[in-house]
């Protein structure tokens, strides 16, 4: 662990937030991680308590969806982790992905009211047509019951254009290179972690439909053409909305309505 | 099937779910195979057809399941195969099921891996979020049930593990 990695200081981030916050009650700063997910499900059991945050200046096995590779270089990005002990079915817990997309997007527009930031589902953060973050969620379940849900945060900050990780299968984009302007990581980190909370305490209070209603204002896709891949199968069709559970529902070419549970979207044109 | 799964073949229009739900529970409990309902000038047209059964299993998917269930509870063809004391893993949530972690690492178990409580026998994924499922047994698994990268429904067999 350590203090501070540059513009990234762990006394900052606590500053920031509440004193009597749920999410960010227990805050480590790494200045290298194999991934703060990992560390994040040590934690878990350990029987840390929910609300827990490791955050990396820089991790060595960063990983995204099916194990792809998370590019997470030093002193540029913010690659952090939540614990969440959602007392839910694990068929509700799914909509703890799309939280965590909003309170990125409702973090980044705070410093930057302006910039065209929006979700691509299920939680992609996207600046315009190009992918600026990804999250990638995993829960253990024992019987029906979640024991814990990792909420892991990769968001491209000051990564400089030419650095950008070029054999992605969206094209990869940061704040810094779509901007030109360079954000305090800690400012940055700080915000996404009070407005998770914001997110994940609506979930309690009110319920699942709460949390879509946000991610259905934030998200540019409905209305559009997309494409869904996964294995061998291809779905083109019109995004046009999400169920009570988050899923994504396509209208196909021949107008029947086909509910994705997973899968890579891309957005042909936009609606 | 990959790892889309579709869960409903509706026709024409979008409406409200709760709606939907409604002519599909009308449609189940008769003996036709296609419903047209047209309403303010917009028509839904539902039709019986092989992916319809997953309609029927989302309708199921809202009820309390018991995730781990004995073998009394599984498939009867599976019971003629298995003893008594077997017990048959399922799935607690719609998904896509994997059997490693990534496509390159090995899988968590095989035919005839041992396992202990709380060892991870596979993930389940739904909207990127990957689910790992933790064995409530320690036993010897005896039977693989689903392929990987394959969609599961709420309460599909898993696997088969002979406590130990």
């Amino acid at each position: 662990m350590c203090a501070a990695c540059g513009d990234l200081a762990e006394d900052t981030v606590k500053s920031l937030i509440s004193s009597d916050a749920l999410i960010g009650n227990s805050i480590e700063l790494y200045s290298t991680a194999a991934s703060t997910n990992d560390i994040c499900l040590n934690l878990c059991r350990n029987q840390m308590p929910e609300g827990a945050v490791v955050i990396a200046d820089a991790q060595t096995e960063g990983r995204g969806r099916l194990g792809r590779k998370w590019i997470s270089p030093p002193e540029q990005n913010i690659y952090m982790s939540i614990l969440l002990r959602p007392d839910m079915h694990p068929k509700s817990a799914s909509v703890i992905t799309l939280l965590a997309s909003i309170a990125c997007i409702k973090a980044i527009k705070l410093i930057l009211p302006n910039l065209e930031a929006h979700i691509k589902w299920p939680n992609d953060i996207m600046i315009g047509h190009k992918k600026a973050g990804g999250i990638l969620t995993e829960s253990r379940i024992e019987g029906t019951k979640v024991s814990c849900t990792i909420v892991g945060i990769g968001l491209n900050v000051n990564m400089p254009e030419q650095l950008l990780p070029r054999e992605t299968i969206i094209p990869a984009t940061s704040i810094l290179a779509e901007t030109e302007t360079a954000l305090n990581r800690s400012e940055l980190a700080a915000a996404i972690i009070k407005e998770t909370e914001e997110c994940y305490l609506l979930l309690k209070n009110k319920g699942s439909k709460a949390v879509i209603d946000i991610w259905l204002s934030m998200s540019k896709m409905i209305g559009s053409q997309i494409t869904v891949t996964s294995n061998e199968d291809i779905i083109s069709g019109i995004a046009e909305g999400l169920d009570e559970d988050g899923m994504l529902i396509v209208r196909d070419q021949i107008g029947l309505l086909k509910t994705i549970i997973s899968g890579d979207v891309r957005i042909v044109s936009h609606g | 099937m990959g790892q889309c799964w579709y869960k409903s073949v509706i026709g024409g229009v979008f409406m409200e779910f709760n709606d939907l739900k409604e002519l599909i529970e009308l449609l189940k409990e008769s003996d036709i195979t296609e419903l047209v309902v047209e309403k303010d000038g917009e028509k839904i047209r539902l039709r019986r057809d092989k992916i319809f059964a997953h309609i029927d299993q989302q309708a199921v998917y809202h009820h309390p399941v018991v995730h781990q269930q004995k073998q009394s509870d599984a498939p009867a063809a599976e019971a003629e195969a298995v003893s008594a004391t077997t017990i048959t893993i399922t799935s607690p949530i719609v998904g896509t099921f994997y059997r490693s972690a990534s496509p390159d690492s090995d899988p968590f178990i095989e035919v005839g891996s041992r396992v202990k409580k709380g060892q991870t026998l596979c993930i389940i994924e739904a909207m990127k979020l990957m689910n790992e499922i933790e064995s409530e047994y320690e036993g010897v698994v005896t039977k693989l049930l689903v392929e990987n990268g394959h969609a599961v429904e709420y309460g599909e067999p898993l696997f088969l593990i002979e406590p130990a």
